[in-house]
């Protein structure tokens, strides 16, 4: 079932109870469970935050912590699986979902009260329940009469009954094909903090951080991501009329930047090489593509040296004509807009840190080549403070430039070695174990990036596969749509399920973005075959 | 003024002092490294430990006459005086102002006083910096042992005075005796 | 050179102020084998004295030395004894099992008949407004705040809270809990305050 009142229905329910807080390992989920956090620590409810990766984890984490707890908080995780059937919880065990990984399965949303969930998204169509649950019991009744009559009526209810499941299927088959994404979870929380009035700059950076997040994994669609941070920017700047006298600690604002991630800590003919928005656009791994970001830099009025050394010490002019610059320069070089309307948070004493920058720090340390999952999750929660002095941010964007390089290196070089394969309708590369990029693209989101910068180098047209080894004999296997930044909705979740069924691989629906799977490596061929065969 | 029960006051009076025996000692041979004897003879010069040399200077009669070790003697009184700071205590002697102030009793004209008091002040400077300085190993390490601990208690200090100015509060840590007992565990586990 | 060995035992405790090493039995038994030695010598000697006068100052040396062993082993036992008061306040009344064979069985005695005096002065406080007791060894730092959060560092187990709830100590968990809960664990370093 829906919440209405995110206050009364959802937030009051948890005061004086204990809760568990179930977090998946993605930077939305990440920004909720810190602005959740700051919540209950201003309203003393006790809790125990679990991080959990995939549908196993959540089970095990469940199990171990579900004594004498009557609350539990999922965020992100647990809204496209039946929870009631995966998790038996006892009978008074309330789950709350706030999860932007759609389509929600419909047993969550037709659960009688224990699965509740806290965020109605206009845009999914779900289908009546009426459509989809029938009574089987009238079923069971034969009916009175005699004879020719009575088995007219039975034909007559059984071709009714037939109908029935037909339309029922045509609806969960549309209902279930394309797994997307909805509103930022962040969001959502970040509403239920205004309504309680405890909506301050820590909530407002997490909220933005996360629609940041959005934007550069191209989970949303441009128009519904302006759309989601509606709200956003209208609390920044009532929160920036306020604070306007005091510049004594953080505001978050609301400014045009250059859309490269990381130029601030690094040089900017790093950043634009390894941009994931304009670095496939320059086909650097083509002989041409050196010469081309050359030649954009000279458009750009940047003199070399000075585009290569590290942003800070660069020439105090050229700094400030850095937006105008690669404005112009451009649509020449039929570049994609190079700036946006982005999320600054501005710290006294220190440089300023754009939001875009902290979504690949994070995605650098829950996905870091050395740290365990679990530390890698406790620094992302630490850099996301706005306050204090942690070097958890430092840590992060550190990571993200060494993942980024690798990603560069690791597509460039997939591409000029052409071991991008056509195989009928999509596309796919497969990274080779023992590579040194290898063990940066282990985890699913920067595998993400990889596959997507592979696709707009090739012009993005046809979906792209993209596989990489997760240990000695499981490797991970990502989908891509085409035209990923228009229409980011994603078949492969129904694709992959359909294939592995038929073509037997064992392959594991672990994780909870139903775009990607983990089979073994020697089914692999095997898989790819059915599904060529199933997408053709 | 001396500690019964303090294991530091234990080490300083471990140091050895020269002393020159007034009465013959037999068996006590054993005593003087370069004798060939089996008996000390009365008039040997011999380098004992400074809780022998008090208990035997305060029988009555005297058994033997202390001597002022060499560190506190006019050689050295002087470069002291001069500039304490360039001295390496370590090197001269661990134990330095304890010893001192031991021995000044024994000191006929009273200037090993007036020069511990000298060498202290001086080297005062030094102490400040050993405490706040970052390189620790090389700023302690001309420090005598009580100078050390001194230093570094006035490090803890400052830390702690810069930890709560930062954050206004003392986060609860784990209890000292345990994190180093597992540290220790640790670091022998990874022995074997 | 007499009193030599009595300087290692304490050198060695020295060495580490803040962890409590092997009770040395093997160094003690030794040391007191050598006073034995020296007592018997200085008996032997002391009743030759009557024949030979300048004996009596050997008697002295030898006298010295044994006060000096003495004070030695006085100082040893005293400071293991000041450790062993720490690990009280700091491990809590059971102690961990590598912990304890640290100790000699003598010492161990010690430490449980202290806690017992502690635990009975502690009850015995306040009784005569109505409270049983308060716990000292817990808020040894002012509390600033009602709950904290805190970060596991080691499976644990299982903990159980003042009003019922069970709470699982998994390495890597956050839980947000009453600060009076925790504090004995954080000592122990299973959580970790996060601040």
């Amino acid at each position: 079932m829906f919440i209405e009142d995110l206050r009364n229905d959802f937030y009051n329910v948890l005061l004086g109870n204990r809760v568990l807080l179930l977090v998946h390992y993605d930077v939305d989920a990440i920004c909720t469970c810190k602005i959740l956090q700051g919540l209950f620590k201003c309203d003393n409810i006790s809790y125990t935050l679990v991080p959990v990766g995939g549908v196993s984890e959540l089970k095990t984490a469940y199990e171990e912590n579900n004594e004498e707890i009557k609350f539990v908080v999922l965020v992100n995780c647990g809204g496209t699986i039946d929870l009631v059937d995966i998790l038996q919880p006892e009978e008074d065990v309330v789950f709350f979902v706030l999860d932007s990984h759609k389509p929600t399965d419909i047993c969550n949303v037709y659960s009688d009260g224990q699965v509740r969930l806290v965020y109605k998204d206009t845009e999914e169509n779900i289908p009546n329940f009426d459509d989809i649950f029938r009574d089987d019991d009238e079923e069971e009744e034969e009916p009175e009469g005699s004879g020719l009559e009575a088995l007219e009526a039975t034909v007559e209810k059984r071709r009714a009954r037939r109908a029935w499941e037909e339309r029922r299927h045509t609806l969960m088959f549309n209902y279930t094909q394309f797994s997307y994404y909805g509103k930022p979870s962040a969001c959502v929380a970040l509403n239920l903090a205004w309504l309680i009035s405890r909506c301050g700059w820590p909530a407002l950076w997490a909220a933005s951080v996360a629609a940041a997040s959005h934007v550069a994994l191209h989970a949303r669609a441009p128009a519904q991501c302006l759309l989601d941070t509606d709200t956003l920017h209208r609390h920044i700047a009532g929160g920036q009329h306020a604070d306007a006298t005091k510049i004594t600690s953080c505001r978050v604002v609301l400014e045009k930047d250059v859309w490269l991630p990381l130029y601030r800590s690094w040089s900017v003919e790093a950043a634009l090489r390894h941009s994931p928005a304009i670095g496939p656009h320059l086909k650097l791994h083509t002989l041409a593509g050196a010469a081309r970001l050359r030649q954009l830099l000279a458009d750009m009025g940047f003199p070399l040296q000075q585009a290569r050394q590290a942003y800070r010490s660069m020439d105090v002019e050229l700094r400030r004509c850095l937006l105008s610059a690669l404005e112009a320069a451009a649509p020449k070089h039929k570049l994609p807009a190079p700036s946006r309307a982005a999320f600054i948070l501005q710290r006294p004493h220190a440089p300023p840190r754009p939001a875009h920058d902290i979504v690949y720090a994070i995605l650098g340390l829950i996905e870091h080549e050395n740290m365990s999952k679990g530390e890698g999750f406790q620094h992302a929660l630490a850099s996301l403070d706005t306050e204090g002095v942690s070097d958890s941010a430092r840590l992060g964007l550190e990571a993200a430039q060494r993942s980024l390089e690798a990603v560069t290196r690791l597509v460039n070089a997939t591409l000029s070695g052409r071991r991008l394969h056509l195989a009928g309708p999509f596309s796919y590369f497969i990274v080779q174990e023992g590579t040194p990029e290898a063990r940066f693209v282990r985890g699913p989101l920067w595998l993400g990036v990889a596959a997507r910068w592979a696709s707009s180098a090739c012009g993005g047209t046809r979906p792209l596969l993209a596989s990489a080894p997760v240990d000695d004999n499981n490797c991970l296997l990502l989908g891509v749509p085409p035209r990923f930044d228009q229409e980011p909705r994603n078949l492969f979740g129904a694709a992959f399920e359909q294939a592995a069924r038929k073509s037997g691989a064992s392959v594991s629906l672990e994780l909870l973005d139903a775009s990607v799977v983990t089979l073994p490596t020697a089914q692999r061929p095997q898989f790819l075959d059915a599904l060529t065969a199933l997408l053709a | 003024m001396s500690n019964y029960l303090s294991i530091s006051d234990i080490l300083v009076s471990n140091e050895k002092v020269p002393c020159k025996f007034l009465h013959d000692l037999p068996k006590m041979g054993f005593l003087d490294p370069s004798a060939a004897d089996d008996d000390l003879k009365a008039g040997t010069n011999v380098e004992i430990p400074l809780w022998l040399a008090e208990s035997l200077q305060s029988r009555r009669p005297p058994l033997v006459s202390v001597d002022l070790p060499k560190i506190y003697k006019d050689a050295y009184r002087e470069i002291l005086n001069a500039d304490a700071c360039t001295v390496d205590m370590h090197k001269l002697g661990q134990y330095f102002y304890e010893l001192g102030c031991y021995v000044a009793k024994h000191d006929i004209k009273g200037e090993v006083a007036a020069t511990l008091e000298n060498t202290f002040k001086q080297r005062f400077r030094m102490l400040l910096s050993a405490s706040v300085s970052t390189d620790t190993l090389s700023t302690m390490q001309p420090l005598s042992a009580s100078e050390r601990k001194r230093a570094a208690a006035a490090a803890s200090s400052e830390n702690a005075l810069s930890a709560w100015l930062q954050r206004g509060d003392c986060p609860l840590t784990t209890a000292n005796m345990v994190a180093n007992h597992r540290k220790r565990k640790r670091a022998e586990m990874e022995m074997f | 050179m007499f009193a030599e060995k009595v300087i290692e035992l304490l050198k060695e405790a020295e060495r580490n102020p803040d962890t409590i090493d092997p009770f040395n039995d093997e160094k003690i038994r030794q040391i007191l084998e050598e006073m034995h030695l020296l007592f018997k010598m200085n008996m032997n000697d002391a009743n030759a004295t009557n024949e030979n006068k300048s004996l009596w100052t050997t008697v002295q040396v030898r006298h010295s030395a044994l006060e000096r062993n003495k004070r030695c082993l006085l100082a040893y036992l005293y400071d293991r004894m000041k450790k062993i008061k720490t690990l009280r306040w700091e491990f809590g009344s059971v102690l961990p099992p590598d912990v304890r064979e640290l100790l000699s069985d003598e010492e161990y005695q010690w430490f449980s008949k202290y806690s017992t005096n502690l635990a009975s002065y502690m009850r015995s406080l306040g009784q005569d407004i109505g409270y049983s007791g308060i716990d000292l060894t817990e808020n040894l730092k002012p509390p600033k705040s009602l709950y904290i959060e805190v970060l596991c560092m080691a499976d644990h187990g299982k903990l159980e809270l003042e009003d019922g709830d069970v709470i699982t100590l998994k390495r890597n968990s956050r839980h947000f809990l009453p600060t009076a809960e925790c504090q004995t664990l954080i000592r122990q370093g299973v959580l970790k305050q996060i601040v």
